[in-house]
């Protein structure tokens, strides 16, 4: 990892955490490649909540979200021997989320179909029906400008609410490279969506 | 709330962004909340453990399945070519098709042919060396 990458953890108890999880993972998953599979699950109930909520924001639907959950776990277990235990689970699981997740999206995007729409049929807006859906073309358009990487940073930021910290142990990067990529990411949103920021208010 | 404008001035590298509100409320709004109440955690991690049971114990040659359909039009593509090579063979160099088998030597033995002949008889055949190119180097 070079030290650019390397998420900066706030305090000792935080990294003694840290480094408790990565001994606990290696453990688990050197008991894998041994052989026994019930230790995988162990794996899976820790981390597929945290890799429902990356699949969700990548595919923006509940039931496609679990299907790529479950497909991203079983590559996972497929790859293990080319994992490395001395680094943490958690990023590794998000990085095959991400990938196969803008995979799923571009395919379905290819197919001419609308992966938002059940989301934000749930969601009460005070936006209009006609503005909400011109608002949503925007997004799209602008979101379509923007890498993975700046895509998931200011929805985990500004819509899910976690920290620039939570996010670098997420995605395993530097707090200051997630406050870059928020800041670049917002100044887009910003400028496409002024308009329906100001009327959503 | 925050301010759209003030929340330009948000983006020091150094210390933790502000809240957008504003904006965190529109990509709400679009995208939707993240229903974690509405997954069944159990069953998701059951079906991850199933799907992985699953496929270790699957036999090897259930990943031949996978190719069944792309094989046999292979096969067949790969059957045709060899045909038409081997009558384009036929046509173009038909000396090469001469009829010296394994099955020529052992009708020669039975014949009552002394056996080093027959062996000899069955090496020029399938090396295509002449007896007498045999016959020198075995001299030198």
């Amino acid at each position: 990892m070079s030290p650019t990458d390397s998420p900066d953890l706030p305090d000792s108890s935080a990294a003694d955490e840290h480094r408790a999880t990565i001994a606990r993972d290696a453990a688990l998953i050197r008991r894998v490649r041994d052989g026994d599979t019930a230790a995988f699950d162990v794996i899976v109930n820790a981390y597929m909540r945290q890799a429902f909520q990356i699949a969700f924001r990548v595919v923006g639907h509940r039931e496609d979200a679990e299907d790529l959950v479950q497909d991203c776990f079983l590559a996972a277990y497929q790859y293990l021997d080319s994992f490395d235990v001395e680094r943490p689970f958690g990023p590794w699981i998000t990085r095959i989320v991400l990938n196969r997740g803008a995979n799923l999206r571009r395919a379905r995007a290819r197919r001419a179909t609308d992966p938002e729409t059940d989301a934000v049929s749930l969601a009460p807006s005070a936006l209009d029906e006609t503005t909400r859906a011109e608002a949503r073309a925007k997004l799209e358009e602008v979101m379509a400008t923007l890498s993975e990487r700046q895509r998931m940073i200011v929805i985990l930021f500004d819509v899910d609410g976690m920290t620039s910290t939570e996010i670098g142990e997420r995605l395993e990067l530097a707090p200051g490279t997630v406050r870059w990529h928020l800041h670049e990411a917002r100044r887009a949103l910003r400028s496409a969506l002024s308009r329906f920021i100001e009327d959503d208010v | 709330m925050t301010d759209i404008h003030s929340a330009r001035n948000d983006s020091s590298p150094f210390s933790e962004p502000r809240r957008d509100a504003r904006l965190g409320v529109l990509l709400r709004n679009l995208l939707g909340d993240i229903p974690l109440g509405e997954v069944t955690w159990d069953a998701l991690a059951g079906r991850v453990g199933a799907a992985i049971r699953t496929r270790q114990a699957a036999p090897w040659w259930s990943y031949l399945e996978r190719w069944q359909r792309r094989a046999i039009p292979l096969a067949l593509a790969a059957g045709l070519l060899g045909a038409v090579v081997l009558v384009h063979s036929w046509v173009t160099h038909p000396e090469s098709f001469q009829l010296t088998s394994a099955t020529d030597m052992v009708s020669a033995v039975v014949a009552g042919t002394p056996a080093a002949d027959a062996a000899t008889t069955f090496t020029h055949s399938v090396t295509s060396v002449s007896v007498a190119d045999l016959s020198a180097d075995h001299l030198e």
